[in-house]
């Protein structure tokens, strides 16, 4: 059966796709084939198409026409197409690293997390733009990609976020049912949020890196980008797992499995009013404030939480400068990193060559204190709530570094904010939930829990995406 | 070949770094005086010498 342009099934989750499958409604086939055709149209649309791989796709989807042929299950992802970001290797083709002196770079083996999903049965339909690099000298523009600014489908004038800029833009499109995406300290995060989009970081060490881009050897975390927290966890469940190829790999696997997570009512939400009532941008509030009190009616214990004042951003800046220029130091020292797009990006990295040992080891000291402060807040908290990002998208056109409005000019608390630099300092995992809209751009929270607490981040989000259907809104194209 | 065309040759081949523009060169001093602010916010805080840094990093 031939997939209309405008076919429900583009926005359908994981499951509901799986089923749909085995239920013959389409052929695997068919769906890649749709899958493909609408990521190659409206990819360019958003700036968020790096590669398309269709003759890949076909190939591996008969592979999967003919396991559902013979009834051979392997997992819910099977046949369920999707795209990653171009950080990835994908063996034989172009791994740009979204980054002018990397466009022709090809790697002869897949990236482990690729490895895992197409055992999984999943198919990979093309690689996603990303900010170049990941940003890891810092970046001032939106432009600061090969495949120029990564557009927001929910308004063309704003930016998607970065740096799994072509992550949040595909998957808040519908152009891939869900998308792998990475975070060093924000990545995953800021283009869930910006683009409606459940996003999950995991904690540090849960999913293999061998094969992907590394920007900061003690911060890179890969992830999944989805269409809610079930969809989160099915891919979590394929990607996770130990790795001997990556040095930090925990060892451990995950199953997902939110069911057999403590109820509501023996759970504490720490959350700080600052962070709703001063930081957000005005037209961000009420959406905010309406997440905020849906998460009270859950049934657990809310109570205040602060994190101590400690240098978050000098911390994490310092970290992931000397460690990205560290990891490009070839590129650096060749002059080709001026190729890049971004001129404060090419400086920031120039820059972090010179970072002494001294201040390196600071911060890494200071992260010492940072993973401590986390362990004692979690004894008493189970989840840390806050808005994920404290605005929507800024506009693509406009400096990225220029101040937003806040609703309190002078806020009375310091709250959880730097919640992203810091829960990223300590590992730990956090879930992008939408919440609503301000001024027509989507509005998102972040929740944040212990190392390996994924299945208490993900019950918490099954439960907030039963009782609200931000989720499922879908842009007009 | 000028000196000027051979040098220009050897500076791709090798990838010799060029002089800076004004404009990078400004940005590169103000990413220099960034790393100079986290290292004196870094350094408000008082760290005991038995808080050592989470050389090898497990969350």
């Amino acid at each position: 059966m031939a997939i209309s342009a405008d076919d429900p099934v583009f926005f359908a989750t994981i499951s509901e796709i799986n089923a749909a499958l085995k239920q013959k409604k389409f052929s695997c086939v068919e769906l890649t084939r749709a899958f493909c055709d609408r990521l190659e149209r409206l990819g360019p649309r958003y700036n968020c198409l790096a590669l398309s791989l269709r003759e890949q796709a076909i190939r591996k989807s008969k592979e999967v026409d003919g396991d559902l042929k013979k009834d051979r299950q392997r997992s819910p992802l099977q046949g369920v197409p999707y795209a990653a970001k171009d950080l990835l290797s994908f063996a034989g083709q172009p791994t740009t690293w979204g980054a002018a002196p990397f466009a022709a770079q090809v790697f002869h083996t897949d990236a482990a997390v690729i490895t895992r999903l197409a055992k999984a049965g999943a198919v990979l339909t093309g690689k996603l733009s990303m900010v170049e690099l990941a940003g890891g000298g810092g970046y001032r523009s939106a432009g600061a990609s090969l495949q120029g600014p990564g557009l927001n489908p929910w308004d063309r004038t704003r930016w998607s976020g970065g740096s799994s800029s072509g992550s949040g833009a595909a998957v808040a499109a519908g152009l891939a049912p869900y998308a792998l995406g990475s975070e060093t300290s924000g990545s995953i995060l800021t283009p869930s949020a910006f683009c409606n989009v459940t996003g999950l970081r995991p904690t540090y060490g849960l999913v293999s890196r061998a094969g992907a881009m590394a920007l900061s050897w003690t911060m890179d975390k890969i992830g999944p980008m989805c269409r809610s927290a079930e969809d989160c966890g099915l891919v979590l469940q394929a990607i996770a797992g130990k790795d001997s190829k990556d040095p930090a790999s925990a060892g451990k696997n995950f199953y997902f499995a939110p069911q057999f997570v403590r109820p509501f009512a023996d759970m504490v939400i720490g959350y700080s009013p600052a962070d709703w009532n001063d930081y957000p941008e005005p037209a961000a509030q009420p959406a905010l404030q309406q997440a905020l009190e849906a998460f009270r009616q859950l049934g657990a214990k809310v109570v205040e939480a602060e994190l101590p004042d400690l240098p978050y951003s000098a911390v994490t800046g310092t970290v992931i400068s000397a460690e990205g220029s560290a990891a490009f130091e070839t590129l650096i020292r060749s002059g080709q990193v001026d190729r890049l797009a971004d001129a404060k990006q090419i400086a920031g990295l120039k820059a972090g060559l010179e970072i002494p040992a001294a201040d390196y080891l600071r911060a890494m000291r200071i992260r010492s204190l940072v993973q401590q402060a986390f362990r004692e807040i979690f004894v008493t908290v189970d989840v840390l709530l806050a808005p994920a990002r404290n605005g929507g998208a800024p506009k693509a056109a406009e400096p990225l570094d220029a101040p937003r409005p806040r609703a309190n000019a002078e806020p009375r608390a310091r709250g959880l904010q730097g919640l992203i630099p810091a829960a990223n300092l300590a590992g730990l995992p956090a879930l992008c939930l939408p919440c609503g809209f301000a001024e027509g751009l989507p509005v998102a929270v972040q929740l944040v829990s212990r190392p390996f607490g994924e299945n208490t981040l993900l019950r918490f989000g099954l439960e907030y995406q039963t009782r609200t259907d931000w989720h499922r809104r879908r842009p007009k194209l | 070949m000028t000196r000027r065309a051979l040098g220009v040759k050897l500076a791709i081949a090798t990838g010799a770094q060029a002089q800076p523009t004004p404009d990078a060169q400004q940005l590169l001093d103000q990413a220099r005086s960034s790393q100079v602010r986290n290292r004196e916010t870094m350094q408000r805080v008082s760290l005991p010498l038995d808080i050592e840094p989470a050389a090898v990093f497990k969350a």
